[in-house]
């Protein structure tokens, strides 16, 4: 695994009376895409914020390329790049002199990484920013972003109001740029389908905690949900290690594990079950499945759940 | 020349892996084929560069790829050809098996030969090994 560029312990964030992040522990290695999902509101942005030393944590730490957030915010948002759902440009500059006007911040900017980048993605230096397509904005920003060489990007919600075609391509540009190793993305959205696409390591949010963290592809060798006939009764299944969730309709039982799924299958077939289909979850399902419980749980209403 | 479906249950790293081995073991691409580089394969298929390496690693501990993200990645296996007769003899215990079943259910040998045609039609690949 590559260096540690991203590091959070115990990170909380409390407006009042309400915990917009509770307790997240976040890494971020070099080379890795890491995917901060959840609803609207689970804390996703603020987490960002605060790395970026935009908001102060009312609990825990968190450090960026080695700096302190909060006492070396400066050096922070020097050296990490972020780039904002709602996109600050300039609509009537045109885009060479944008490029000039933002390099004029950052004394690490490299000019010549700009003009390689805007000619190889194609982006007419000429023209004005309102002219430009939104998907040629958004390159146009990720291109900026990039040519200041930061070894961290933050990105939040990058892709909103992009056509697919659009989509591709930027993620596409990210990937790539991924693959020098030395490097790495926080990437949140609440896109599942583009997190199951380049990110490598995934944490859930919900509710402004950490529902699950971990390596996607390992994730989905965990995570199926077992159809199986008879067997154990409904209570004992929900109190093995590794299920997450266990419904029953008449005799045919669903079992969502979280777990080496042979292990649950042998334990279920030796407790008389009979007929045990083993399927795959994609990252929707196991998302929808942690959602859900995770409101269960905070309404009380545990009934089905473990 | 591959792809994937992000959106399915099945890891990405592990769906590479059965393409690459398919392409491999069918012959596709030949033994020092140089297969593309992580980053430009990342980039095709927008998915993440250390899926890809994850995919190759495999690969290469399962002998069919050899060389590192310097140099390369190539292809390193070839088909089998020269062992035919070994993989016959392989198989040859499961025919014996069905056809001695299926002689005890009754079945003719026509019945039995239009029974394995129709299975292979249906399952639409004769070459692979069921995923998952």
């Amino acid at each position: 695994m590559g260096d540690l560029l991203v590091e959070t312990v115990g990170l909380s964030k409390a407006f009042g009376p309400v915990r917009a992040v509770d307790d997240i522990d976040l890494t971020v290695h070099a080379g890795s895409i890491v995917g901060l999902v959840g609803p609207n509101g689970a804390g996703k942005t603020t987490t960002i914020k605060m790395l970026l030393g935009m908001t102060r944590p009312s609990a825990g730490s968190a450090t960026v390329l080695g700096h302190d957030v909060v006492r070396e915010s400066v050096a922070v948002r020097r050296e990490a790049a972020f780039i904002p759902e709602d996109k600050l440009l300039y609509p009537d500059m045109r885009v060479s002199g944008f490029a000039r006007f933002y390099g004029s911040f950052f004394p690490e900017w490299d000019e010549a990484v700009l003009a390689r980048l805007l000619e190889e993605w194609e982006i007419p230096v000429d023209r004005r920013i309102k002219q430009l397509s939104k998907g040629m904005r958004a390159k146009l920003v990720l291109a900026a972003a990039l040519s200041r060489r930061p070894r961290v990007l933050l990105m939040d919600e990058p892709t909103i109001d992009l056509d697919p075609a659009s989509v591709e391509e930027l993620l596409s540009l990210i990937a790539e740029w991924t693959a020098d190793q030395d490097r790495a993305v926080l990437l949140a959205t609440h896109r599942l389908e583009e997190v199951e696409r380049i990110c490598d390591h995934v944490t859930v949010m919900v509710e402004g905690r950490q529902a699950l963290s971990g390596v996607l592809d390992e994730l989905k060798l965990r995570w199926k949900s077992l159809r199986v006939l008879g067997g154990p009764a409904v209570d004992e299944i929900r109190g093995w290690d590794g299920v997450r969730r266990v419904s029953a309709s008449g005799d045919l039982k669903t079992v969502i594990v979280d777990a080496d799924p042979a292990r649950i299958r042998g334990r279920l077939e030796s407790g008389g079950a009979a007929g045990v289909e083993v399927h795959d979850m994609n990252l929707r399902e196991i998302y929808l499945t942690l959602t859900n419980y995770e409101r269960g749980r905070l309404d009380g209403a545990v009934e089905s759940l473990v | 020349m591959f792809h994937v479906r992000p959106e399915s249950g099945e890891p990405i790293y592990q769906q590479l892996v059965r393409q690459i081995t398919h392409a491999i073991t069918t012959g596709a691409v030949r033994p020092g084929d140089r297969l593309p580089t992580v980053r430009q394969l990342a980039a095709d298929l927008v998915i993440n560069p250390n899926t890809v390496a994850r995919a190759y690693r495999e690969l290469e501990r399962a002998g069919l790829v050899e060389g590192g993200p310097r140099r390369g990645t190539f292809v390193k296996y070839s088909p089998p050809a020269l062992l035919v007769h070994e993989r016959r003899k392989r198989l040859q215990p499961y025919i014996d098996g069905l056809i001695a079943e299926a002689r005890v259910l009754g079945f003719s040998a026509d019945e039995l030969r239009a029974l394995i045609d129709r299975t292979l039609s249906r399952s639409g690949d004769t070459g692979r090994a069921e995923h998952g």
